[in-house]
């Protein structure tokens, strides 16, 4: 049983402009930062492949995984701004994720597949080599390559997905599957391997590979949720907002009590803050001007609305604290 | 999740992010006119694909597009393997190949066995034909076309010019140079280049003239530029210093700047300097122009 995932909110730290540049200085700590952030995106809005819930650990597989892949460098080469590396990122976190839901989804199909042929006239010489019965004997070698064209000269009706059955593959009928198999085994000319027969049809029902970083419009009820809206936009949109939640958590945790008291009050007068937390109007007055000061030193790097957005957080941490 | 092979490393049954820098070498390496076998990351405002040069013209390339996705291969795909600092092998979208203008040229990342070009050119390997727009493989393919075909119309100079004949419209109004340089407020030089076309009045110079020249001020602001200029200031190895430059002068969009640069900076130098080869000559005051940075 591996760690519990903590809220997503808590992994995010503040947003950096000119992360692509550093990133492509020679600043592998910056692309870790934003992978980390956006591989804890990618498990709060897709499905782990095995069903269970996502843990801290599998993050960490995904992060590994990430960096194995080829997604890795082509983010950063494909990016043109910050924006669009992260876009870029989450969607080769999001798409290797996409890929093992659909190595699950091909061994379904590899089950579905020996279920069909074996109740049909075909026949099993040598191992797991299956030909028609009336289909000669040989095995000939022919690309998988020509049997998928051949496969996609069959129109086929793919059973809907039941909203009811997140983890299931979609599954060809079994009047389409056999006319499927009958389109490659005319292509074939002799026996086939089951695996290619599985990688054949499993891409012509759309469980085949998955693209690294390009943004597919990828029909698969499981990821309606994460294709409602381009999701990387609406990850990235979440970014800056999360990216300011962190920065006011971390000022919150350095500010004494007295100016966490202050803190609703910076956009009173002196004498409203006075009244309402007490104290005189002229050293209440000082101590917002120093917390004002204090937050421009801090946030000096940020745009305007990204200090707003710290602020406002700040202003939200304070009516939970006050509230708890 | 099944752990792929690349070029991550194993560190205790974790793969540790790969080391950035190659990656940043060449980011950081200085760029030059580009050869037949070499990658490059081209980009235009927010349009990037990694294409392969196959051919190189004298203002444009011959490019197909390249990308990691081997296994969704169509039947003019073919796969290469440039090595370091790609650390996956690539799929060359033959189907795809266009002339882009050397202008969207912006990185060169990597070259390729002169081998796996002439398996380019002739078309080797490849995966099934791509029959139906149900197949996932359309959109890939779609994409990319996309984005090729952007990067091929990218420019950043009028191609419709309809500029005037000022010497014509002064004489014609009974006008010289040096009574519209009285009226602009400016050096009877100055006046000279845009009689010229040398020089690309502001757009208070041209309200002023629209007024005496009766002619809208807008055209008095389209230029025929100089085409030497133009292979000039396209050539890569200027394009980073450029748009460096545009964003220390507050323009961040790369087309508006070089035609700014084309119109408003280089055209001034140009009238102090003459040589038999005007691509070179150009070449030298680019030079001159960014070295002030």
């Amino acid at each position: 049983m591996g760690r519990t995932l903590p809220n997503s909110h808590q992994h995010r730290s503040a947003v950096s402009d000119g992360v692509l540049r550093a990133i492509r200085s020679g600043d592998a700590a910056a692309f870790v930062a934003v992978v980390e952030k956006l591989a804890t995106s990618v498990s709060d809005r897709l499905p782990k492949p095995d069903g269970t819930a996502w843990t801290l650990e599998d993050v960490d597989d995904l992060t590994s995984e990430f960096y194995a892949s080829p997604a890795y460098e082509h983010s950063i080469l494909n990016a043109h701004d910050d924006e669009s590396l992260r876009k870029l990122v989450y969607t080769g976190l999001a798409n290797l994720v996409r890929a093992e839901l659909r190595r699950t989804d091909r061994g379904r199909l590899h089950r579905r597949l020996r279920e069909v042929i074996s109740s049909e006239d075909y026949v099993e010489r040598p191992t797991k080599f299956w030909r028609r019965r009336d289909d000669p004997p040989s095995v000939r070698a022919v690309a998988a390559s020509d049997l998928l064209e051949a496969a996609w000269q069959v129109e086929v009706e793919v059973v809907k997905w039941r909203p009811d059955a997140k983890r299931h593959s979609p599954v060809a009928e079994k009047s389409s599957l056999l006319a499927l198999l009958d389109a490659v085994y005319d292509q074939a000319g002799g026996a086939v391997h089951i695996d290619t027969l599985v990688e054949v049809i499993g891409q012509r029902l759309g469980v085949g590979p998955v693209a690294a970083i390009e943004s597919l419009d990828i029909a698969d009820d499981r990821f309606t949720a994460d294709w409602e809206s381009d999701p990387a936009e609406q990850v990235c949109e979440q970014y800056s907002e999360l990216g300011a939640a962190d920065t006011a958590s971390v000022l919150w945790d350095q500010l004494s009590p007295r100016e966490r008291q202050l803190v609703p009050h910076l956009s009173s007068s002196a004498r409203q803050a006075a009244t309402a937390i007490g104290g005189g109007k002229s050293a209440v007055n000082d101590a917002m001007n120093r917390l004002k000061s204090k937050f421009r030193t801090v946030l000096r790097d940020s745009g305007e609305d990204d200090q707003l957005m710290v602020l406002s957080k700040l202003v939200a941490l304070s009516s939970e604290k006050s509230d708890s | 999740m099944n752990q792929k092979e690349g070029n991550g490393q194993q560190v205790q049954g974790r793969v540790e992010p790969p080391s950035l820098d190659a990656l940043s070498a060449a980011f950081s390496a200085a760029v030059t006119d580009p050869h037949q076998g070499e990658i490059w990351r081209a980009a235009w405002g927010s349009c990037v694909q990694l294409v392969l040069v196959v051919g190189v013209g004298d203002a444009d390339i011959d490019a197909a597009p390249v990308s990691p996705d081997i296994d969704l291969a169509d039947d003019e795909m073919v796969r290469i393997d440039p090595g370091s600092p790609l650390g996956h092998p690539l799929g060359a979208w033959r189907g795809l190949r266009r002339r882009l203008p050397i202008r969207v040229l912006d990185v060169c990342i990597a070259t390729v066995d002169p081998s796996e070009l002439e398996a380019v050119d002739r078309g080797e390997g490849g995966g099934p034909a791509i029959t139906s727009l149900l197949d996932e493989r359309a959109q890939l393919w779609k994409a990319m076309a996309d984005r090729m075909a952007e990067l091929a119309a990218a420019t950043w100079f009028p191609s419709n010019v309809d500029a005037i004949d000022f010497a014509a419209m002064i004489h014609q109004h009974g006008l010289s140079p040096s009574k519209l340089a009285s009226e602009l407020g400016v050096a009877p030089g100055d006046v000279t280049a845009i009689v010229r076309g040398e020089r690309v009045p502001s757009s208070e110079q041209a309200e002023i003239l629209s007024a005496l020249l009766n002619v809208e001020a807008a055209r008095l602001q389209q230029v025929r530029l100089d085409q030497d200029l133009i292979w000039a200031l396209d050539r890569p190895q200027y394009r980073q210093r450029l748009a460096e430059r545009g964003l220390a002068e507050g323009e961040p969009n790369e087309a508006i700047w070089r035609l700014k640069v084309a119109t408003s900076e280089l055209p001034l130098a140009a009238r102090a300097t003459r040589s038999a080869n005007e691509r070179s000559r150009w070449m030298g005051l680019i030079e001159n122009y960014l070295d002030e940075c």
